[in-house]
């Protein structure tokens, strides 16, 4: 992992692997006839209120909420990098002001907010969930991909590239994009979990609906399963949850402290 | 002086017009009506228009969505047929009920952030290194998984059932305590998860800087070190974070807390206009944030060159 920065990227592919291996065997929401069934061999956490095996459900709604959030989190880099794009190429002046003003207005805002702002829209169309957050988001990675791109311009490499002959277009990913692709995949990491923590609030109060099991779903069901005295689907995802934060958390300021170096 | 305060407030002013434009814009369009909320089954065209009229459902123009930004900005929102109140008292009423959550835990938090940050940076010997752990692991934690495991331990039969499961009374001390300690508990966990990984980042760095290497070398005591000059340099970044994400954490936290508890805050009033539609009162506490937040802002860039003179106006 020291050695090479970019071991996280291979992290991610055996990661989603291993839960696509796995969802390939607990496919689907296993029924019992026994509401919260004790733990056995055939339900490896026992079963839900309605006799659905929770390792099950809870493989599913990790790969939901990891596939989701991870193409957003994706999605919003790649609009930065390309804000980023158009700014190095055309270096309006003006656009890059009004592209910051409207960033810092976004950013003004409360998530939370923002979406009970457009909560029918979002309501209407659950899928325009993940649409909506890359745009509010966006700014996040772009500010840092400015930053970073700001420095590096003034670099000896960069003059003597302008110097030679070299289309914008070329300096940018020939010698830019290189520089800054950690900084990408730690604002993925970044984002990824701030996705899957505003994906958790968001499901547990209502105001996602899904109708696939995801994280925040699971939370939301071990709410009124705790009343009944069941506690397993909370613990089991509290767990698991905590895991993957964790992981994502430890690599992203890894790769931020070593981006700042 | 002058002309750096106009300026700003300008600026203020502009961003939050810009922000409740938008927003109003966005609600104006893509809202749907529900006025079918108001109206009995089979309902007459005459008392279709009537309700209309009743609860002045605006026409879907950019006229009416500046109409409706103009009168949140002017502070005259009008009366929620919704809440059956005015917004503006509506707000206040929720604001009182947040604040009275909001500040134990503002200052609680915040307080015990900066206690495990300084201890870790300290450079105890066993200490340090846990609480690094500890404070890392607690950036990990999500708010619902405190908010579950703090009922359980603290509200249910099959913990110790010390406090309420849900409600709100602050009627006296004895009530506020019963009613607020577990939010609050939860609240301040919350921030201590947000800032104690920050702040001890934020510390760490000022170790790492090479100011610290040259008093070091020059024998400076390590005392001196930490409470005149590294603490003051990391105070600047200390104070832009808190003023950044406060805003926030106050909405974001208190819509999750308020809502398990069903305490009648502001995050309980966001979540319930904007399941009932109540474009005004959403409108009103967006504006009402994003000037907090610019505020804070402005605030927080005229202090900092008092604290640390390389961030100059």
């Amino acid at each position: 992992m020291r050695r090479c920065k970019l071991s996280w990227v291979r992290f991610f592919v055996v990661f989603f692997l291993l839960l696509e291996i796995l969802s390939l065997f607990y496919n689907g929401e296993s029924l019992s006839d026994l509401s919260y069934a004790k733990p056995s061999w055939t339900h490896f956490l026992g079963t839900n209120l309605n006799g659905q095996d929770i390792f099950a459900r809870l493989l599913l709604a990790i790969k939901n909420s990891f596939w989701n959030n991870f193409l957003t989190s994706l999605l919003c880099v790649a609009l930065g990098i390309f804000l980023n794009l158009v700014l190095f190429l055309f270096n309006f002046p003006h656009l890059k002001k009004t592209l910051l003003f409207l960033a810092h207005l976004l950013d003004t805002l409360p998530i939370y907010l923002i979406i009970s702002c457009c909560y029918s829209f979002i309501r209407a169309f659950p899928e325009g969930f993940q649409f909506f957050l890359v745009i509010l988001v966006c700014p996040i990675p772009f500010q840092s991909i400015l930053r970073k791109q700001e420095t590096l311009e003034k670099h000896q490499l960069m003059l003597s590239a302008k110097q030679i002959g070299c289309t914008k277009l070329y300096i940018f990913f020939r010698y830019l994009f290189p520089q800054f692709k950690n900084l990408l995949v730690a604002e993925i990491n970044f984002l990824l979990v701030k996705f899957i923590k505003l994906e958790i609030g968001l499901s547990f109060i209502g105001l996602k609906q899904s109708y696939k099991p995801t994280l925040g779903l699971l939370f939301a069901e071990s709410s009124t399963d705790m009343l009944k005295g069941e506690y397993t689907t909370l613990f089991a995802t509290s767990v698991v949850l905590f895991l993957i934060l964790f992981f994502f958390n430890t690599s992203s300021k890894k790769l931020f402290s070593e981006n700042m170096c | 002086m002058f002309r750096f305060f106009f300026q700003r407030t300008s600026y203020i002013l502009f961003s939050l017009f810009c922000i409740t434009f938008l927003c109003s814009t966005i609600l104006t369009f893509e809202a749907p009506s529900y006025l079918h909320n108001f109206l009995s089954k089979n309902s007459s065209p005459r008392e279709i228009e009537k309700t209309k009229k009743l609860l002045g459902t605006p026409e879907k123009t950019l006229a009416s969505s500046l109409e409706l930004t103009l009168s949140t900005l002017f502070l005259r929102p009008g009366y929620s047929h919704f809440q059956r109140s005015s917004i503006l008292g509506s707000i206040k009423h929720a604001f009182t009920v947040t604040a009275s959550l909001m500040i134990p835990s503002l200052f609680l938090g915040i307080l015990a952030a900066l206690f495990f940050a300084f201890v870790s940076f300290l450079d105890f010997p066993v200490l340090s290194p846990l609480i690094s752990f500890f404070l890392l692991s607690l950036g990990s934690l999500s708010d619902v998984v405190l908010i579950l495991i703090l009922k359980l331990l603290l509200c249910t039969k099959q913990g110790f059932h010390l406090f309420p499961l849900h409600g709100w009374d602050a009627s006296g001390p004895l009530s506020y305590f019963k009613y607020a300690s577990v939010p609050i508990l939860i609240m301040t966990l919350s921030l201590l998860c947000l800032y104690g990984p920050l702040f001890y980042q934020l510390l760490v760095s000022e170790k790492k800087a090479p100011y610290t290497r040259t008093l070091k070398a020059m024998g400076c005591p390590s005392q001196r070190i930490f409470f005149i000059y590294q603490l003051k340099t990391a105070s600047a970044p200390i104070l832009t974070h808190i003023a950044r994400l406060t805003p926030s954490y106050i909405i974001g936290g208190s819509i999750l807390v308020e809502n398990h508890f069903n305490i009648p805050g502001l995050g309980f009033l966001t979540y319930e206009s904007c399941v009932t539609g109540d474009k005004q009162t959403i409108l009103m506490l967006i504006s009402l944030t994003a000037f907090c937040y610019l505020l804070l802002q402005e605030v927080i860039q005229v202090t900092l060159p008092l604290l640390d003179k390389r961030t100059d106006l």
